[in-house]
């Protein structure tokens, strides 16, 4: 067996007890990082201030993570999609998670445990995933350190809440993960499990599309085609959303009426306006400074993603995650957004390829994960 | 020529499939809203689509009365304008700027605290009903409609609170528009036929309101 077959299919290669092994440091760091923000969680819900969280969000002891809209997410599970109009309301939101708390409802958790499951073992998946796929790119010492960054993000307490992000950060991986190495069925579900879960999800077209142009000229026709149909899939699920809003609610631009409500209405120029009535927006909202940082630190990560060799379609993609937001008019949430943008954290492994520098960001990472936890009940994420 | 053919077409099946089976997934196990869900989202964006209400209204054994309630941005006391209610019931008048209320009763009209609760909750401020049945809905509380009637044709009723009563919306039952509400205060009962109507410039110079 040679030795890229070796990396191909390390499981057949060494035995599951070996590739377990192997993995064992990402289950540490995975233990570590969500024993950081559950332990936070659980102080701050019990003996912290309430701040902005409703009291059933504070009556269960992991309440916190199970906040902001966490609870849309719930209300779908539970009561489906609604629309009224001028109001926010829950078509805002994607399918996929909703979804997934439902089948894990079934089995007879309740919707707020259903969801801190969820996410807390996507993530595991999505670092084991996000860690094969950077070894692929990068080689096992960047993606060893980009992996350990990503465990203890310091915005990482979204992967622990009852949002969406962490599902969709592991498709993502494992999207672009099985378009490198051509196996474009396992691409096709997993980028358009992305797109159903969260808009972001549609960006993996890009590096998909690539990987499928790239090895267009070896491959069969209906090899080619399965290839750049993985590269649509994200479109394809993504449209699903509205074609399911017009048969359920009759509208099948309930999502962006829903949006409106929501503060979010898309025009070529609202990244003028994103810009221009900033001063104004953080004096109403002083907690919109730490989008507009994470969108700067994010600029600054993708630069030195791009030092570190990532691919353009992969840059190309974080960036329309990170930027495109920008043009419904507002910073908003991009400290989360920012979270799916894969190359960022190949940018900070970048920066910590030196001991000292590697030592300061664990270090750093860890203190700004505790204290972005306990602001849970004040700002949503 | 033709393996770009089956390339395409390939890739147009994989495409098909997902928004397919996407489609087929969410339909197969996502729940319908429930019904009184559906009917009350529709109440409320009938409400939230006007800004002007008149209303008939009876309350108990006296007399029936006009209101007429408008919503929008009025001259605010400090200066500048804000947004507020403007409820007029014949001569008297409630005005709710920035969340400070002024009374202006006339003459010989009715006063009393109870009797004026009611008559606020009757005279079926469209954004106030709208934000409190669409607050409901949010709330995920299970919401009731029940079977009635309004000037002896078939209608449906929304129950809800509102400024501490138990509130009746009434709406068509093919439309859901809403077209009368009920309320109780501890055993006075009232009743309003409302009509949710444009504000125009002429209507807002008619109940008094044109600066």
């Amino acid at each position: 067996m040679n030795v890229e077959a070796q990396t191909h299919n390390p499981a057949a290669a060494l035995g599951a007890s070996e590739w377990i092994r192997e993995r064992a440091w990402i289950v540490r760091w995975w233990l570590g990082g969500r024993a950081i923000v559950l332990a936070v969680a659980l102080v701050v819900g019990v003996v912290g201030p309430r701040g902005y969280l409703r009291a059933d969000e504070r009556s269960q002891a992991f309440g916190l993570l199970g906040a902001w809209d966490g609870r849309w997410y719930r209300i779908i599970a539970s009561h489906g999609y609604l629309l009224i109009p001028g109001r926010q309301s829950d078509p805002a939101f994607f399918p996929l998670f909703p979804l997934l708390l439902r089948a894990v409802h079934a089995v007879g958790l309740g919707y707020e445990t259903a969801g801190l499951l969820i996410s807390n073992v996507a993530f595991f998946g999505a670092l084991v995933a996000f860690n094969a796929l950077s070894r692929e790119l990068f080689g096992q010492s960047l993606a060893r350190r980009a992996t350990v960054y990503l465990a203890i993000f310091p915005l990482g307490y979204v992967f622990s809440m009852s949002y969406p992000e962490a599902v969709v950060l592991g498709a993502l991986a494992v999207a672009g993960l099985a378009a490198l190495r051509g196996r474009w069925p396992v691409a096709a579900a997993f980028a358009a499990a992305a797109a159903l879960a969260r808009p972001e999800g549609l960006f993996v077209a890009l590096p998909v599309l690539a990987a499928a142009a790239y090895r267009r000229r070896h491959t069969s026709a209906t090899s080619r085609g399965l290839a750049f149909g993985s590269a649509v899939a994200p479109a394809a699920a993504l449209a699903s959303f509205p074609l399911y809003l017009g048969f359920a609610l009759h509208d099948p631009f309930a999502w962006s009426e829903a949006e409106k409500a929501w503060g979010r209405q898309f025009s070529p120029l609202g990244f003028i306006g994103a810009i221009t009535s900033l001063p104004k927006t953080l004096s109403h909202n002083p907690a919109l400074t730490r989008d507009v940082v994470c969108f700067v630190v994010y600029i600054v990560l993708l630069a030195a993603a791009r030092r570190a060799g990532t691919p353009l379609p992969w840059l190309a993609g974080a960036a329309a995650v990170i930027v495109l937001p920008l043009f419904s008019g507002s910073f908003e949430s991009i400290d989360r957004f920012g979270l799916l943008a894969l190359p960022v954290f190949w940018g900070l492994a970048w920066f910590g390829r030196n001991t000292v520098a590697d030592r300061w960001i664990r270090v750093t990472s860890v203190i700004l994960l505790v204290a972005a936890t306990a602001t849970i009940p004040f700002v949503f994420p | 020529m033709r393996s770009k053919v089956v390339t395409v077409l390939v890739a147009g099946a994989v495409a098909a499939i997902v928004l397919g089976l996407g489609w087929l997934v969410q339909s197969a196990f996502l729940p319908a809203p429930a019904r009184a869900d559906v009917i009350a989202a529709d109440a409320s964006t009938w409400l939230s689509r006007y800004r002007l209400t008149e209303s008939t209204l009876k309350i108990g054994n006296y007399p029936s009365s006009h209101a007429t309630c408008v919503e929008g941005w009025f001259p605010a006391p400090g200066g500048g304008i804000a947004p507020g209610t403007v409820l007029r019931f014949d001569r008297s008048r409630i005005v709710e700027i920035r969340g400070r209320t002024t009374q202006v009763p006339a003459a010989g009209a009715l006063t009393r605290p109870r009797v004026t609760v009611l008559r606020v909750a009757l005279a079926g401020c469209p954004r106030i009903l709208a934000r409190r049945i669409a607050g409901r809905i949010d709330s995920g509380a299970k919401l009731r409609i029940e079977r009635a009637s309004v000037a002896d044709r078939p209608a449906l009723a929304l129950p809800i609170s509102l400024h501490g009563l138990q509130l009746r919306v009434y709406l068509t039952p093919l439309t859901y528009r809403p077209i009368a509400v009920s309320a109780d205060a501890d055993g006075l009962v009232g009743e309003s036929r409302i009509r949710l109507t444009t504000l125009t410039p002429s209507l807002l110079r008619a109940v008094g309101l044109n600066r």
